[in-house]
């Protein structure tokens, strides 16, 4: 009874997105670093994993902060998901999520989904436990040679119509780890790429709303 | 956050006195790395607070029989496997498991519904990071460091930079960092509980528990540009500077929701009856298995870094220590660091100084850096020349504490699995790495 009670007191916490802009509360400035006034050939110099050209790679940056000493500024736009294909279906859609060699950050942001902030259920999208019962491959982590096998099977055990999204800077382009090899795509095509290191709840929100086509309708 | 050298500290040191050191009951085996030929023993008197470094010239001396850890340090985790006797099924579980485990499998072995033996598999989550951290410049180590273990990632990239930037660090840019090591306190043992709350299916705590870790988080980002705080250490110093004022106001918001919650939380018999008597490590079996942390402060035997580190001993800084041993206890134990961590935070946000941020001393040679992490010790050791990373050796705490996990939770039932594992708080990719 206390619990139902402390429930009620504490109101609605769960966000407008994506009926509204992410508030600032949600997403401070953690987006893609800007160049205002920037000495841009500093940070394409010092930029740890080449990032910086004459755009900015989001599938490359770590948001390290690194260029801001160098003037850039962040930004507070987190929304960069891009898509190649995404899934025929206008509701629900079911997600299994492997871990590929993650540092943990990304697991805890996909576990945030779930929190009363986000409650992605309220949009549809649920984890379920099993690949034969999912619509979406959700990779997270730098591929490490030994999770490759487990996640090419998961892949082929999954039934159509279904997509890759691979979520944070490791499993896109390998990050800060990468010697030369570049990330997931090595192994399988990826359909939707959500960048972010790890991306915040809403970059993921975001991904996952595309990945469904439910924005362009 | 203890630093030194560690040239001037090693000694070389027969088998024969490496055993006796072994059998001292007041030491404990932190660490063991192999450099150059060489076999690294790192030792810590938690009485005392001394860490000692010995060595051995190619030796093929087994130390595991006197320290099972040994094993593990090693990476040999195959020790710890047993016989499976009739009857009894070798249950693999992992590494694609449902829900959002990291990628981690666990041997089982089990007997009906009883669990006989527990051997993590580590390998799954290699990345590599010791060896992709040498010859890089330090401040690209740090990222590097920090990409290790996402939700410990103050600590890690606190204790390289200890290392390697010797006693010169301004105090803002100290008590920043301290700020932010607490923080990442809070914020993953309020995950240790919502997590709990989760597997004894007490779905209303755990919403309120996510909300709040999702809190901290938030502060983070409005803090530090980062909801993990990457990005914030730097070789010689920090890189941002904070605003107190939102930390206060938002601490104290945290600490009124987390005092109702957790008075709620601990009066819940159902909650209760499942983490009590879960996973009993007795006091017994931390000295001998070397546990670190948390898991160690549970069943009664203090070991934490911050009681001889100069720093804390100013703030008001105390251990939590429960006897029992149980996930309860652990789970206690945690409860009393959140309230620490807050009022330490609080203390060191009222009384910050104004200084510079980052100085450029640099501390060449062979040195190490330790700090607490939320769940036990982390030690890094180096060696830097020119501002370049030659050898790198991390002891995370996790590898321990899975020893310490595989222990207790023999005995117990399947459902009690994850009452166990949640309340170590541990973590593949930290001892993976």
């Amino acid at each position: 009874m206390r619990w139902v009670l402390r429930g009620l007191k504490k109101g609605i916490l769960t966000t407008k997105y994506p009926k509204k802009r992410p508030s600032y509360d949600e997403v401070p400035e953690i987006g893609i670093p800007m160049p205002k006034v920037a000495d841009i050939e500093s940070a394409r110099k010092y930029c740890p994993t080449n990032a910086i050209s004459d755009t900015i790679d989001v599938s490359k940056c770590i948001f390290c902060g690194k260029c801001e000493e160098y003037g850039f500024k962040r930004s507070r736009n987190v929304e960069f998901a891009e898509v190649r294909k995404s899934l025929p279906f206008s509701r629900s859609i079911h997600i299994f999520v492997v871990d590929v060699g993650s540092c943990n950050a990304c697991n805890m942001e996909l576990e945030m989904l779930n929190n009363p902030f986000y409650d992605f259920h309220r949009l549809g999208f649920f984890f379920t436990p099993t690949p034969r019962h999912a619509d979406v491959l959700l990779v997270i982590g730098y591929p490490t040679d030994r999770m490759i096998d487990a996640l090419l099977e998961a892949y082929d055990a999954m039934p159509e119509p279904k997509i890759v999204v691979a979520a944070g800077t490791c499993a896109l382009s390998g990050g800060i780890f990468e010697e030369g090899k570049g990330g997931l795509e090595r192994y399988v095509e990826v359909d939707v790429k959500i960048p972010g290191c790890p991306p915040p709840p809403i970059a993921l929100l975001h991904g996952l709303l595309k990945a469904r086509g439910g924005l362009s309708k | 956050m203890i630093h030194g050298n560690v040239e001037e500290a090693i000694k070389e040191t027969s088998e024969y006195e490496l055993a006796e050191m072994a059998k001292d009951k007041k030491l404990t085996l932190t660490a063991y790395f192999r450099k150059d030929e060489l076999d690294i023993y790192i030792w810590t008197d938690y009485n005392s607070g001394k860490t000692q470094f010995t060595y051995v010239n190619n030796s093929e001396f087994d130390l595991g029989t006197l320290r099972p850890i040994y094993y593990a340090l090693c990476g040999n985790m195959d020790a710890y496997l047993m016989e499976c006797p009739n009857g009894v099924v070798e249950l693999h579980y992992g590494p694609v498991t449902s829900g959002l485990w990291e990628a981690g499998a666990f041997r089982i072995l089990t007997y009906g519904e009883r669990i006989l033996n527990v051997v993590p598999e580590l390998g799954y989550k290699y990345r590599g990071v010791e060896d992709k951290m040498v010859g890089r410049r330090i401040e690209e180590a740090v990222f590097l460091i920090e990409r290790m273990c996402g939700t410990n990632s103050v600590a890690y990239s606190t204790a390289l930079c200890k290392a390697v930037e010797g006693n010169n660090t301004p105090d803002r840019a100290e008590y920043i960092r301290v700020i932010a090591l607490e923080l990442e306190r809070l914020y993953n043992h309020f995950r240790v509980i919502q997590r709990l709350a989760m597997a004894a299916s007490q779905k209303v705590a755990t919403s309120h528990f996510s909300a709040l870790v999702e809190e901290v988080l938030r502060l983070n980002a409005k803090l530090f540009k980062h909801r993990y705080i990457f990005g914030l250490n730097i070789p010689g110093g920090i890189r941002r500077n904070i605003d107190t004022d939102i930390l206060l106001r938002k601490l104290d918001d945290i600490e009124k929701e987390f005092e109702e919650l957790i008075d709620l939380l601990l009066n819940s018999r159902i909650f209760i009856d499942r983490i009590h008597n879960t996973a009993v490590l007795s006091k017994d079996d931390v000295l001998r298995l070397d546990a670190v942390g948390v898991t160690a402060k549970g069943s009664g035997v203090e070991r934490d870094v911050r009681t001889f580190d100069s720093f804390y001993s100013e703030t008001p800084f105390s251990v939590a220590l429960q006897h029992s041993g149980d996930s309860l206890a652990r789970m206690v134990v945690r409860v009393e660091e959140i309230r620490n961590s807050i009022e330490i935070i609080r203390h060191l946000a009222n009384e910050m100084p104004q200084t510079a941020l980052k100085s450029d001393n640099k501390a060449d040679g062979f040195r190490y850096g330790r700090v607490e992490a939320p769940q036990g010790d982390v030690l890094v050791v180096v060696e830097a020349k020119d501002d370049i990373l030659k050898w790198v050796g991390i002891r995370p705490s996790s590898l321990i504490n899975y020893v310490a996990f595989a222990h207790a939770v023999r005995g117990n039932i399947f459902t009690d699995f994850p009452f166990a594992i949640e309340s170590f708080g541990l973590s593949f990719a930290e001892a993976d790495r």
